[in-house]
């Protein structure tokens, strides 16, 4: 086992002991409503030639999206790695995915601006089985993520919640 | 290398500029005239303290030197354009070069026609911008010097005479001209060579060092940088910030030192003392900054794990009001430090819109950070502001947010409401607007609708919302550079920015409203100039807004149902002649009718 690959697995376990907690405590009722219904709509029915529609109709509901991200927040603190925290969303009848909020700036999914995007096969894992998935730093990215499964009321996966953190450096404020 | 044609030169306004092969830009084509030469050479009127310019084509082929002399203290710069290459359009056509770029030249160096490193097949033209400076005391009336040049056994000499005017430009702008920019590490991806195994305090050294040669170039060309530390996720470079120690009860600011590198200088004007790499010794007085972005956002000092609970406000008020502490202590009194929050809810980091707020409902979070600073600063000296860029609801908030926030800048907007925007200038608030800029390959005066348009309507400045970052390649593949008219340097071995013929296009009409606007107040009839320029002036201040804004909240409004969006560049849709702004200079120059 080489020092890089010893520490992406310490890396990985850290953040499945955060992702059990997130998928502990996070309320899938909640995550599920915090972009509100007029702005999945638009996020869902983009118009190319009005690249900005999707923003100008993006909101949220406020007391949601803050307590989501406040224990999100407290979940990336437990430990000392640098983990950003992101709450996918599915777009409604469609195989792709939105942030509903998120935390930090290290991300393996979320390019800055976006709407939305494809549910990436291993968010599609997370979704599918309920189980939690590790992702390992793949060679252009040196990146370590865990995808947590959120459930609702009736048991179902309503959102995941991505932990990322990388294997060194810091992130930078602005790219 | 041996001369191989007859050289020549020619000459032409700032606002009209020609491609390699001596053809004027289409943009810039016009059927009005306003020339800067006749028989007896180039001839400019000067206001003292200020610059007139020209555009100069050497004409020719193999190895030259261009010079200038001046007699007197009236200096003169030269500057060669740069032809970038524009990005190919979408049909197949042969390549366009437009100038911008201004490489500062030293009078008598060896140039070569074609340029080498510009490579443009078939060059026949290298155009120059001439920059004659006259300083405040030069003495009143002509000015006599020459241009030069000099091939092999050829000789080229074009007298130019510069006519200074007894009038002086004041070196308070009656206008600001702001170039925002976001963050620093642009800089590292600029300036490769400078950062080369660069790391810790050596590489905050440099980045800083190169801020400031952007400072420099924007205040010697009466304008202003724009920094902004704090990106949309609530993170902050630390060379943007004094460093932070504890939390809540116990928070506090631990270390200025390299805050105080980065901004002291800014702060006190020191910085403007000094000349940037490659430019002209400073000609503008070394004073502090007019404004900056103070490093307080939603996520600094106060932690927003903790925001509405009482922890966020101790951090929050604590850690701002030493803040204000250090700048009383360091007398820097003059500046003005403003609260700026630059968050989108589009982003989906905070739950509100920080930057351009849509939704009303958003407007708690707005009163309760102008709460919160107020109660960290109190009644202090240090001269405080709360910008906000309004957008979608200004109207409302002009009026919701009087005596909170007191720095608007406006985006398109505006255009809708003149008088609420007046009601807000005469309580005292700052007003200022914001667009784009331009590309290069449009009319190169179009710059200059903002520069119009704030002093016709009187607002206080306008911000260019991104002027330092001119694309991936500049140079060779132009994207049009709407979001850079200062360039990198780095290129031409020169470790600091360099300007464009736009940021000198721009400078020079700040002058001439200058000029305007300190002849107009002296004789008591500011408001009577404005409106009788503004009606002979080809450029829109207001618009009545398309139906839905009347029908409907601006939760309801959108890109489609506008027909237009909160970021359009005003510009595009000017159709502003190439000489639009003549009759201007001519005012600025006293030659207009007083009437």
């Amino acid at each position: 086992m080489t020092e890089a690959t010893a520490n992406a697995d310490a890396l990985l376990a850290e953040l499945t002991r955060l992702g059990e907690i997130a998928a502990g405590i996070l309320d899938g009722e909640e995550v599920k409503r915090i972009i509100t219904e007029r702005a999945m709509h638009y996020i869902a029915n983009p118009k190319p030639e009005h690249r900005y529609l999707g923003g100008d109709y993006f909101d949220v509901d406020h007391e949601l999206f803050g307590r989501t991200k406040r224990l999100m927040i407290r979940i990336a603190r437990l430990s000392d790695a640098q983990v950003s925290t992101s709450a996918w969303v599915p777009v409604p009848g469609q195989a792709k995915v939105t942030v509903a909020v998120h935390n930090g700036v290290r991300h393996r999914y979320y390019d800055f601006g976006q709407e939305s995007a494809e549910t990436p096969r291993e968010m599609q894992e997370a979704f599918g089985t309920g189980e939690i998935v590790r992702v390992a730093p793949e060679s252009d990215r040196a990146v370590a993520t865990v995808l947590a499964p959120v459930r609702d009321s009736l048991g179902e996966v309503v959102a995941v919640i991505e932990l990322t953190a990388p294997l060194e450096g810091q992130a930078p404020a602005w790219s | 290398m041996t001369s191989q044609s007859e050289w020549r030169l020619e000459t032409g306004n700032e606002w009209v500029s020609r491609d390699p092969f001596g053809v004027v830009k289409p943009a810039d084509v016009s059927k009005e005239q306003f020339p800067v030469a006749g028989d007896g050479g180039v001839r400019l009127r000067a206001a003292r303290n200020g610059y007139a310019s020209l555009r100069l084509w050497v004409v020719g082929s193999g190895e030259y030197r261009l010079s200038a002399q001046m007699a007197g203290p009236v200096e003169v710069d030269l500057f060669k354009a740069w032809y970038h290459k524009m990005a190919p359009g979408k049909e197949a056509e042969e390549p366009r070069y437009c100038v911008d770029a201004l490489l500062p030249v030293a009078g008598g160096s060896l140039q070569q026609l074609p340029d080498p490193d510009n490579a443009v097949a078939g060059q026949t033209h290298q155009e120059y911008w001439i920059d004659v400076f006259v300083p405040a005391d030069a003495p009143v009336g002509p000015a006599e010097g020459r241009l030069t040049l000099a091939a092999d056994a050829e000789r080229v000499e074009l007298p130019l005479t510069v006519e200074v005017l007894d009038a002086v430009i004041p070196d308070e702008d009656a206008v600001i001209c702001d170039h925002n920019s976001y963050g620093c590490r642009w800089i590292e991806g600029m300036y490769p060579s400078v950062f080369a195994g660069l790391d810790g305090d050596d590489r905050w050294d440099a980045i800083i060092e190169i801020l400031h040669h952007y400072y420099r170039i924007c205040h010697e060309h009466r304008g202003m940088l724009s920094n902004l530390g704090s990106g949309h996720a609530g993170t902050i470079d630390e060379v943007y910030v004094p460093t932070l120690s504890g939390a809540g009860a116990g928070k506090g600011i631990e270390d200025w030192t390299l805050f105080d590198r980065h901004y002291a200088a800014l702060l006190d004007g020191t910085a403007f003392a000094t000349a940037g790499p490659g430019a002209p010794a400073p000609r503008r007085p070394a004073r502090p900054v007019w404004g900056f972005y103070s490093p307080i956002h939603v996520d600094w000092p106060g932690d927003y794990l903790w925001w509405g609970r009482e922890g966020y406000e101790v951090e929050f008020t604590r850690c701002v009001g030493q803040f204000d502490k250090h700048f009383r202590d360091k007398g820097w009194l003059t500046t003005r430090p403003y609260l700026y929050l630059n968050h989108k809810k589009r982003y989906r980091w905070y739950e509100w819109d920080g930057d351009e707020p849509k939704y009303a409902k958003d407007d708690v979070y707005f009163l309760e950070m102008g709460r919160l600073l107020k109660k960290a600063v109190g009644d202090t000296p240090v001269p405080w502001l709360f910008r906000m860029d309004a957008s979608w609801q200004m109207a409302s908030h002009f009026t919701k947010f009087a005596g909170t926030v007191d720095y608007w800048v406006c985006g398109g907007f505006a255009n809708w409401y003149p008088e609420q925007i007046k009601q807000t200038i005469a309580r005292g608030d700052t007003v200022w607007t914001y667009s784009g800029t331009p590309a290069i390959d449009q009319t190169s005066a179009a710059l200059l609708e903002h520069v119009w348009r704030m002093w016709a309507r009187g607002v206080g400045g306008h911000c260019e919302w991104l002027t330092v970052r001119p694309g991936p390649d500049p140079w060779l593949n132009c994207d049009g550079a709407e979001t850079g008219m200062i360039y990198p340097g780095e290129r031409f071995g020169i470790a600091g920015p360099i300007p464009s013929a736009r940021l000198k296009i721009q400078r020079n009409a700040v002058q001439d409203v200058n000029l305007i606007d300190a002849r107009a107040r002296a004789e008591g009839r500011l408001e009577e100039v404005r409106s009788a320029m503004g009606d002979s002036t080809p450029v829109t201040l207001w618009r009545d807004p398309p139906p839905v804004v009347l029908a409907e909240p601006p939760e309801n409004w959108d890109s489609i149902n506008l027909s237009a969006t909160q970021d359009d560049n005003m510009a595009r849709h000017a159709g502003l002649d190439a000489l639009w702004w003549a009759p201007i200079r001519r005012a600025a120059m006293g030659q207009e009718a007083k009437s």
